[in-house]
């Protein structure tokens, strides 16, 4: 059986375009699609997912890796057609297997780190493996000089593609198994170009098998809900939305954790608590949580106005089935970022009530640092009250719960002059320039409010002298430093204690960590070279996350302009690797030149973190907004591509080996800077510390170019 | 260089296999007990077996221990040859509740209970509402340095009529708990157990000597279930039941209804039945509902009406008192079960009126079970 196109010349050129193009855009819509399927299934948070990504790349290293000795022995366009094939199909078991392992362990259990990033990795890393292995087969179909730098270009255009057609058109119009059906096609007809006319009605078989799979999408989703009919499961770019019945009962699940359900009454002390402290017809600012009855508990109070903002608007949506109170006179709904509001608008409130989560990650950590709290103050009438709440304990709060707390409280006493807090499963701040009261029972009877659970059963022990002055004792110890923007400390604790209540093992994350420097030692042995491949990996995976964090603490969560900056790094790192062609001299002197600049721009990036967090000028918030942190991200991606290019060219042997090694270096560096940044660095030395990690690194990558620089031993086999 | 990479790869892996397998708990991170320590004191019960180990007598797991380790509920440990309570006189919870938050009804209504727990439990709920007390030791907790004597004397301090044994596992702190109830029992306080009933007969009828009431759970009427969710089993916790019983301690029966677990109204009727015939119908059954909590986050709060339903039938099955809880509105009124009026009548945790008189409803004299001032 022949081919019906040659592979040489014109033809392998398009091969190896539509090749990469559809490699690129499927491995990152995959990687999104699966990511977020672990969040459900394995009650995801930072940790799983950084430890996941980490593992994603080192398996995607170790395929372009082994993908050299495949592309040597076996028929390309065979292999490509077989990797194509295999890119289109697995997805399907995958998100299978995760929506249905969990029910191996006890039904609804939260599962330990080990269990969740062992198991996720097993199903996940087969497809690592063929997309990395394809990456120098499909550069080996060029058969030229400087194929790994257009390998770099082309792929990271497919990235470029996937990140958008996921960020924008999947996740608002598509399920996610139908994403995959869309990425599955996508495969198949890049399979097609590499194979003979009579293989296409196979092929189109193929399809038509992945199109017919679309039944099974609810029937495995199911299996994440036992014992509940399913209403309403919605993607939206921030989370899994579902709405499950349970006999007469509502339930709102995001990313399969309970949010809501009918009959729960919590939002009676969130609502209570702090208007308790005002007269009524205050004027009130809501971030969150509003359609679960919180509004309803309000009006009690004969609010003057609320306004409520909430980030994702298909839990606005929620309220047309829920509380229905969105449509009262005195309520306003804002759509957007909660902090961005605080900072942009001119009214001042008198209570201002934050019911967010904990702060389980960076965004959300933005909302109990001292500088939201300075922030709130300004925002706030001179007798105003802020009110949050925060992870608490029926009876006794341990050691990481309690680090979390004294982080916040410390921020918040720092800023306030008087922080009290009711203790209890969940503890309830309130923070003013004004005395608090404790007394919430008093004055709800004296306003004629009725609770069904807030006064009979919650305040009993919530105001009990005792516990508040014991929980006071705790949190007001000495010497404990503030939660901040740049130092996001309470992250840090509340990681602690997640794998302290999961029962994960304490060292697992160092030994991920340990494990994913050896590895990434191993791919840069004795090649200063592919050394500084991977520290403008880790470099690239850093600057990215700190200065997104970076524009959130500043800007808040824009979903579509986050979006913008990594496809604006993408960009970057492709246009580096595509205009250092240009520059043919004296390639030693541009990896140099581009080790310096990234010094420098990890320099220019501490100053700006550190004076951006405290700017105010509305030119200077523009100039930072459309100037600084876009150039930062634009120059650093620009830097990366740039190097990754020349070091290529200046590296010695066959074009494929290049390109496997060259990625391996590469994705085990973004494979330390996810783990090591995101895990370790972020939440315990702040945004300037991974920062500073960046600088001594690239530091250590210059002076060993520089040495071997003058030993004229450049490294690569 | 081939060689040396394997060596490299095997170390990274031995290392990484070292990480995984060292458990949260490592025996070398702990606190070694002395037996002079002050807050040690030598198990009630407890087998000596060769080689030093000693087999713990206080719960069913009847953990084996060697030397220098801890058995299950992470409290006891053997001490050359010796079983020690390692928390004796130093609870890390102490504080002062309504009785009916433990939840007893039927037990002096609108008195208080002086509470207390030490760190530790033989159970692994995955559902734990007190997991930080309870999935941990006494030597990692901030505890309060309290003898029995000075217990009793702060719970008459406050005014209270009984001193509940609660939050963690009352039975592994078993001699610090026995030791308290006896001095209690001398000055006339009350003595409540709260547990989950899984003990050893032995340890059990010391334990009803002194003890005045129970709050036990019966957490399902499945062995797996008990299994999956709690690490224990159901004929140890049925035993438990039937002595009370025929030893006289009040108890009432909590049950919490967890959906697609114990949501099941077959099993709560064969659960009611074996209640009926095995203690009869006078001891309240209370039906609470289940929250996500600790591990078990993955499934929605229990449906208020399939409490409902868990309640008529148990009512029909044929139980006296039978309550919701954890559902404020619900369960706050004790129903008279020869006129059916309500002789109970209580707001959240605080009594609104008790028309309970000398142990009878005083509209109809009958009998209403329990212990009444």
């Amino acid at each position: 059986m022949g081919f019906p196109l040659s592979p040489n010349g014109v033809t392998g050129r398009h091969r190896f375009w539509a090749c990469l193009l559809v490699l690129g855009t499927s491995s990152v819509s995959v990687q999104l699609v699966m990511i977020r399927e672990v969040m459900s299934s394995f009650s995801g948070n930072e940790l799983v997912i950084g430890l996941l990504l980490g593992v994603w790349l080192l398996a995607t290293g170790l395929g372009s890796l082994l993908g050299i000795p495949v592309a040597k022995q076996v028929r390309l366009e065979h292999a490509l057609l077989s990797g194509h094939i295999l890119m289109a199909l697995m997805p399907f078991g995958q998100v299978a297997a995760i929506r249905g392992l969990p029910l191996l362990w006890v039904r609804g259990e939260m599962l330990g780190l080990t269990s969740a990033v062992a198991c996720s990795s097993l199903i996940l890393i087969p497809f690592c493996l063929v997309s990395g292995a394809m990456i120098p087969m499909a550069g080996a179909l060029l058969k030229e000089k400087g194929t790994t730098r257009k390998v770099y270009i082309v792929d990271t255009i497919g990235d470029i593609c996937g990140g958008l057609l996921f960020s924008l058109v999947f996740v608002y119009a598509l399920s996610h198994w139908d994403s995959l059906v869309v990425l599955g096609v996508l495969n198949l007809i890049a399979g097609s170009i590499m194979t003979s006319y009579a293989v296409l009605p196979v092929l189109a078989l193929l399809g038509l098998a992945i199109v017919a799979t679309r039944p099974f999408d609810l029937e495995t989703l199911s299996w994440r809900f036992p014992g509940q009919a399913l209403i309403l499961h919605k993607n939206t770019p921030f989370a899994q939305l579902t709405i499950s019945r349970t006999g007469k009962q509502l339930n709102v699940l995001q990313d399969a954790i309970p949010l809501f359900s009918s009959h729960d009454l919590d939002m009676e002390a969130l609502a209570h608590v702090p208007l308790c402290q005002l007269s009524q017809g205050a004027s009130i600012l809501l971030i969150s949580g509003g359609v679960f009855g919180t509004i309803r508990e309000m009006a009690k109070h004969k609010p003057s106005h609320i306004d409520y903002i909430e980030l994702d608007p298909a839990i606005l949506n929620l309220d047309r089935l829920l509380d229905q109170r969105l449509s009262l006179p005195f309520v306003r709904v804002h759509v957007g970022d909660g902090r961005l509001f605080i900072k942009k608008s001119t009214t001042s409130y008198d209570a201002v009530i934050v019911d967010l989560p904990d702060p389980e990650n960076t965004q959300l950590n933005r909302f109990y640092t001292q500088e939201f709290f300075e922030e709130t103050k300004s925002s706030l009438t001179p007798r105003g009250v802020l009110c949050f709440t925060l992870v608490g304990a029926d009876n006794y709060v341990e050691e990481k719960g309690l680090a979390v707390n004294r982080a916040v409280y410390a921020a918040l006493k720092s800023t306030f002059n008087h922080v009290l807090v009711f203790p209890g499963m969940t503890h309830y701040y309130l923070a003013s320039n004004a005395p608090l009261t404790r007394n919430i029972a008093t004055v709800l009877a004296e306003r004629g409010i009725q609770t069904r659970r807030l006064v009979d059963y919650d305040l009993p022990s919530m105001a009990d002298p005792f516990r508040i002055d014991l929980l006071q004792g705790l949190l007001a110890r000495e010497h404990t430093l503030p939660n901040q923007d740049l130092s996001p400390r309470a992250f840090g604790h509340l990681l602690d204690l997640w794998l302290k209540k999961s029962g994960s093992p304490k060292g697992l994350v160092l030994t991920l960590s340990v494990l994913v420097l050896i590895f990434a030692a191993l791919a840069c042995r004795k090649a200063p070279l592919r050394f500084t491949v991977l520290t403008s990996g880790y470099a690239g995976m850093a600057f990215e996350l700190s200065l997104i964090l970076l524009f959130q603490v500043i800007y808040g969560y824009v979903y579509l302009r986050i979006c913008g900056f990594i496809t604006l790094f993408m960009i970057g790192s492709a246009l580096g690797a595509l205009v250092s062609v240009w520059a043919k001299k004296k390639p030693l002197l541009q990896i140099l030149a581009c080790d310096g600049g990234l010094i420098i721009l990890a320099a220019l990036s501490c100053g700006g973190a550190v004076a951006g967090i405290h700017v105010k000028s509305q030119v200077w918030l523009f100039t930072m907004q459309y100037v600084i942190i876009p150039s930062l991200i634009f120059l650093v991606a620009f830097g990366a591509g740039w190097q990754f290019s020349v070091v290529s060219r200046m590296s010695k042997g066959a074009e494929t080996d290049i390109t496997g090694r060259l990625y391996l270096a590469d994705l085990a560096g973004a494979a330390c800077g996810t783990i090591l940044t995101g895990l370790l660095f972020l939440p315990r030395l702040g945004i300037v510390g991974v920062l500073v990690s960046v600088l001594a690194l690239k530091c250590v990558s210059l002076g060993l170019n520089m040495v071997s620089g003058q030993s004229k031993n450049t490294g690569l086999e | 260089m081939d060689a040396s990479r394997r060596d490299f790869l095997k170390t990274g892996l031995c290392m990484a296999c070292g990480g995984l397998l060292v458990p949260w708990q490592n025996a070398w991170a702990k606190k070694i007990v002395s037996p002079t320590d002050a807050h040690a004191k030598e198990a009630y019960f407890y087998k000596k077996l060769a080689d030093g180990a000693v087999q713990c007598g206080n719960c069913p797991h009847a953990c084996i221990i060697a030397p220098g380790n801890r058995g299950r509920c992470r409290t006891r440990e053997n001490v050359g040859g010796r079983l020690f309570s390692i928390s004796y006189g130093n609870p890390c919870v102490v504080n002062v509740d309504p009785v009916e938050k433990k939840p007893l009804l039927h037990l002096y209504p609108g008195t208080k209970a002086f509470s207390l727990a030490v760190a530790g439990c033989n159970f692994t709920c995955l559902n734990c509402q007190n997991w930080e007390i309870s999935q941990t030791s006494p030597d990692k907790t901030r505890n309060y340095n309290l003898p029995p004597e000075e217990v009793v004397a702060l719970a008459e301090q406050y005014g209270c009529k009984s001193i509940a044994y609660t939050y963690s596992e009352a039975t592994t702190f078993y001699e610090y708990m026995v030791d308290i109830s006896a001095e209690a029992q001398k000055r006339g306080i009350k003595n409540i157990w709260v547990s989950n009933a899984y003990i050893s007969q032995p340890a059990l009828h010391r334990l009803c000597d002194v003890i005045d009431a129970a709050s036990v759970n019966l957490k399902s009427f499945s062995d797996k279930i008990y299994w999956d969710l709690n690490g224990g089993h159901l004929q140890p916790v049925l035993d438990t039941f039937k002595t009370l019983h025929r030893r006289g301690v009040w108890m009432e029966i909590i049950n919490l209804v967890i959906p697609t677990y114990t949501d099941d109204m077959e099993m709560i009727k064969r659960m009611c039945g074996w209640i009926l015939e095995n203690l009869g119908p006078e001891y309240p059954l209370h039906f609470s509902r289940f929250s996500p909590l600790y591990k078990l986050i993955h499934l929605p709060p229990t449906p208020v009406e399939v409490l409902k339903q868990a309640e008529a039938v148990a009512l029909k099955e044929g139980l006296h008192y039978v309550y919701v809880g954890n559902v404020p509105g619900l369960g706050d009124k004790t129903v008279c079960p020869g006129c059916k009026e309500t002789v109970i009548q209580r707001r959240g945790y605080g009594l609104l009126w008790n028309h309970v008189k000398d142990g009878k409803c005083s509209l109809c004299g009958t009998s209403i079970s329990g212990r009444w001032e």
